[in-house]
């Protein structure tokens, strides 16, 4: 999956699923987040960024609908501890994008939330190219 | 005196709770003292340039609120010691280096496992102090 930003080809080497940012301090989460939410001002880009902000004002059901029915390439969800319930957690897994589920270092635990979500990554297992030309 | 509390029932409540570090960071002033360069130097894996920008692991210039959270933590705890800082999102490195203070405020909502430290310490655990964190850890954990 591709996204050209300012001259730059950026290059996510993922298959679609839930990734969660579960790493030391200073791996670059808040670097990709950062990167990411800039991917979304590419018009028909097909990104989504969830925001406790943005989910606040709707609905668990609505919610989900718009992840499953929005075909997204790639979903940000920024700290998604707040808002990831089991049923949305669901939704993004059957959102067939490549998500990137931002949280805290040391406290949240997914499973406390009833999710198999195990998959980490540190700046080793996301790995992105950038093509500058 | 470094101060840690840890659940939300053994906050004290004649202190200024900060939930989000990036809120307040922008308040912290950056003069390049031992505890910001050991930071920048430690967990950014850069070097401090000036109280604008440092330099990252790859040799490019960045500004300060483009640092990690824990980062910005360690430095909003040291700048605002009259505050208790939610670090909740500090990974282990960078609570290990919340130990190179000589006061200030740390909040986790729990805790498993015990504290790291780079310098054993003082410390006072939920309004209960300890001559070295070392002996919190073996007390609590």
């Amino acid at each position: 999956m591709n996204f050209v930003l300012g001259g730059m080809n950026l290059v996510f080497d993922l298959q679609p699923g839930v990734y969660s940012a579960w790493s030391d301090s200073g791996m670059g989460k808040t670097y990709t987040a950062k990167l990411l939410r800039s991917l979304e001002q590419i018009p028909n880009s097909g990104v989504l960024v969830l925001s406790y902000d943005y989910v606040r004002n709707c609905t668990e059901e609505d919610l989900c609908d718009k992840i499953i029915a929005g075909g997204y390439r790639l979903i940000f969800a920024d700290r998604g501890d707040l808002y990831v319930t089991p049923k949305v957690y669901r939704a993004l897994c059957a959102s067939n994008a490549i998500v990137y589920l931002d949280t805290k270092n040391n406290n949240y635990d997914w499973q406390v939330c009833g999710l198999d979500c195990d998959i980490s990554f540190t700046d080793t297992e996301i790995r992105y190219y950038v093509d500058t030309f | 005196m470094l101060n840690i509390y840890v659940g939300k029932d053994n906050l004290p409540r004649d202190k200024q709770f900060i939930f989000d570090v990036e809120s307040i960071f922008p308040g912290v002033t950056i003069t390049g003292t031992n505890v910001q360069r050991y930071v920048i130097s430690d967990i950014e894996k850069g070097e401090y340039v000036d109280n604008k920008r440092f330099k990252d692991r790859f040799g490019g210039l960045l500004y300060y609120t483009d640092m990690s959270t824990g980062s910005k933590a360690i430095m909003v705890v040291d700048f605002f010691k009259d505050y208790i800082i939610n670090c909740d999102e500090c990974g282990e490195n960078a609570l290990g280096l919340m130990s190179l203070l000589d006061a200030g405020n740390v909040f986790l909502s729990r805790r498993s496992i015990g504290l790291p430290w780079i310098r054993d310490c003082e410390v006072c655990y939920n309004g209960k102090c300890f001559p070295r964190i070392s002996l919190l850890n073996d007390w609590e954990w």
